[in-house]
């Protein structure tokens, strides 16, 4: 059956590629034209994504199958691509500033790309498995990829800091691309703003994740692979948080820990799945 | 160098090590590198396995290092008391200090406290504004509370501040991560995780406890009614049920239908839908050898004489699936009690090939299953330290992060302007005990505003 939500979600995809291209040709050329219209092109994706998923939804009723699309490597790739999205956008609009763009929303299109080019992927719509038919299951995914895009924002704003960092701006006239890039200080500021947001949402999503755990095995925390680098990810940003509250790092180390809480993000929802194995085993699917 | 302090007794030494932020990070760090080995090393294997699999030094260490149960070895043990005793010992040190600057009165009006603030700033006015407490509510666009007048050498003051609370978060999330250590800990001590294999219609009072070899009896016995699983169109799994009575002294008291995510409790003990087999009870076959043709029913495990013949059948294996080619009985052929063949035969596939043994043709005609419903069964009373102890930490976490406890202090003084008429002088100072930099930005903000 062809579904138009899979339709929606091949323009989805290609709206990210046009949309990140479009921020780059804004910041390479300081075209800040070119830079509305990469918003403009990026506000009219996330509304189509937002669309294709509550359609892919309404869809798995119609198959008479009936779950939210958040069950499988697939769906979960749509959706960090969605919540990704979501916070830079919120990014953009606290802080007026398209430069992030170009280094987020490839994030975005890599997700969405992933989900749609890779051979293996099945993107059929298919019925809950008796361990997934929980309510807790939307809580989980839903909390946990916020988290993860937060976490994904971060380790952009990260990389500019770092990018920047090493040649301040000598005047305010210069013209290097860099210039262009947000302060310094706003950005540390906006690498902590986005990891405290990841850190809650991940906390609650391992929370969830445990309810869950404990009503369908019995046991809130039983070590799976997927659970200990979920709890290696949360202690990497609580040592951030401790460094960076308590200790007053800042800047380049701060920056420096949040790629590498990005790092065991990315492993704890592919690395797990394809090189370890566990009870989150999608990845086979 | 400097001489330390003689009056610092070791006590207080090990007592600021335990207590510091250091420690934290290192053993925060380690214990994050430390998990990763476990997600690597397979776990819960027997020890002769990592003796297969690991040079002898390898698995001497796993041996010695507990690696094969790592996260319940001695060290990692460790490493998280360690963790409690920082966390407990960091909260009693800087608590009182906390509840001292939380009961504490403002700091009072002078030029060294606006000297000493993150944020301040002179604004001059024309005489006769910014006399009353309304006034500075609204030039402060009333983001800090009720104006409070406060004491000065010269002019007027007012205080305002607001988040005194949140100074609190810190020890609200290091208390959560306690109480979940403690919940850990009652589960493993007061409670139990064991397993029970109920075939339908049979009953039992007896679970084997995972990780050891013991049984534990049940005040009440577990009746399996029924098992049922049922299937998708397209052959995907859709319920695994087991419908449950609970039998105390040779009456029912309860019945209940458990599912996978929907566990069911009685006294306390929890049963959990978690796997299920099938085991053939009797088998009903078709042997040809030439012409010759008989029907033979035979019980699963139980050697059968085929009649007027020196031959027997025993079947000893049944499965679902063999290769994708369906269901399929292991059956050996004996000849005068030797074994002289074995092989699978194709229930689905009658015409198979290899559905012989020696020179007689076989065809399954019937298997007669039974159902065996595999059910976790625990008790664990420190559950709801585990729930408690998480939306404490979630509640901790928003309070540390988005509240902060924000003190401005006004001083109105009277001043010439640069023309020499009357006007006063605005001095305006706030600190922040989180997030400094943001309130400096609020700040320059609220008071661009009015400067215009």
């Amino acid at each position: 059956m062809e579904m138009k939500s899979s339709f929606l979600l091949s323009i989805v995809t290609f709206g990210y590629f046009f949309s990140a291209l479009f921020y780059l040709i804004s910041l390479v050329l300081k075209k800040p034209g070119v830079g509305r219209i990469a918003t403009w092109l990026l506000w009219a994706v996330f509304i189509i994504h937002t669309g294709a998923i509550i359609l892919r939804w309404v869809e798995s009723y119609q198959l008479g199958i009936g779950h939210a699309p958040l069950s499988n490597l697939y769906e979960s790739l749509i959706f960090f691509a969605w919540t990704i999205a979501l916070i830079y956008l919120w990014v953009e609009i606290k802080t007026s500033s398209r430069t992030i763009g170009v280094f987020a929303t490839p994030f975005a299109f890599l997700a969405m790309a992933y989900a749609s080019f890779s051979p293996n992927m099945n993107d059929r719509i298919q019925p809950l498995l008796p361990a997934l038919q929980s309510n807790w299951l939307i809580a989980h995914v839903i909390t946990c990829f916020l988290g993860y895009a937060a976490f994904a924002v971060s380790c952009s704003l990260s990389i500019m800091f770092l990018l920047k960092k090493p040649c301040p701006d000598k005047n305010k006239e210069s013209k290097g691309l860099l210039s262009l890039f947000p302060e310094i200080s706003v950005l540390d500021d906006l690498i902590y703003q986005t990891i405290i947001i990841g850190f809650l949402l991940l906390t609650l999503g391992i929370a969830t994740g445990s309810i869950w755990a404990h009503s369908a095995w019995g046991t809130y925390w039983s070590w799976d692979p997927k659970e200990t680098w979920s709890l290696i990810t949360w202690l990497v940003y609580a040592a951030l948080l401790h460094a960076r509250m308590m200790k007053g790092w800042h800047g380049t180390r701060i920056a420096w820990l949040s790629i590498i809480g990005f790092a065991c993000v990315l492993f704890t929802y592919f690395g797990v799945n394809f090189i370890l194995s566990g009870l989150h085993s999608y990845g086979s699917a | 160098m400097t001489l330390k302090n003689p009056s610092k007794s070791i006590f207080s030494e090990v007592g600021d090590f335990f207590a510091s932020v250091k420690l934290a990070l290192v053993l925060l760090i380690v214990l994050a590198i430390t998990s990763i080995l476990g997600t690597v090393l397979p776990q819960g294997e027997p020890l002769a396995f990592y003796r297969r699999a690991y040079s002898q030094l390898s698995a001497q260490l796993i041996t010695f290092f507990q690696l094969y149960d790592m996260y319940h070895s001695w060290w990692f043990q460790w490493l998280l008391f360690l963790l409690a005793v920082n966390l407990i010992v960091c909260s009693l040190k800087r608590f009182p200090t906390t509840w001292k600057v939380i009961k504490s009165p403002p700091r009072a009006i002078s030029d060294s406290l606006f000297a000493s603030l993150p944020f301040s700033q002179a604004l001059h006015f024309s005489k006769n504004t910014f006399q009353d407490q309304a006034s500075i509510d609204s030039l402060l666009g009333r983001q800090f509370g009720k104006p409070l007048p406060l004491s000065s050498s010269a002019g007027k003051a007012f205080y305002l501040e607001k988040g005194r609370f949140s100074r609190f978060g810190v020890y609200v999330v290091h208390l959560s991560v306690l109480i979940i250590f403690a919940g850990a800990i009652v589960g493993s001590l007061f409670g139990f995780k064991g397993f029970l294999e109920l075939q339908e219609g049979a009953s039992q009072d007896r679970i084997f406890i995972r990780g050891s070899q013991t049984m534990k009896k049940l005040d009440f016995s577990v009746k399996l009614d029924q098992f049922a699983l049922s299937y998708y169109p397209n052959g995907m799994p859709k319920e695994y049920r087991s419908d449950l009575s609970i039998w105390e002294k040779g009456l029912k008291k309860e019945t209940a239908v458990i599912r996978v995510n929907d566990p069911f409790t009685y006294k306390g003990i929890t049963f959990y839908q978690s796997s299920w087999d099938q085991y053939p009870s009797s088998i009903r076959l078709s042997l040809q050898q030439g012409d010759l043709k008989k029907e033979l029913v035979m019980q699963m495990d139980e050697r059968t004489p085929i009649p007027d013949t020196p031959f027997a059948l025993q079947a000893v294996r049944y499965i679902n699936n063999l290769s994708n080619m369906g269901p399929a009985l292991g059956v050996i052929l004996f000849k005068d009690q030797e074994e002289v063949d074995h092989s699978w035969i194709l229930a689905n596939h009658p015409a198979f090939h290899g559905n012989r043994l020696a020179n007689i043709r076989i065809k399954v005609l019937e298997v007669q299953t039974r159902y065996v419903s595999g059910l976790q069964v625990n008790q664990d009373p420190g559950i709801w330290f585990i729930w408690i102890g998480s939306s404490l930490m979630l509640l901790g976490f928003i309070i540390t992060f988005y509240f902060s406890h924000q003190q401005v202090w006004v001083w109105i003084k009277e001043k010439k302007d640069h023309n020499g008429g009357e006007g006063i002088e605005l001095l305006i100072g706030a600190t922040a005990q989180k997030n400094r930099g943001a309130l400096v930005l609020k700040m320059e903000r609220l008071l661009a505003k009015v400067q215009k």
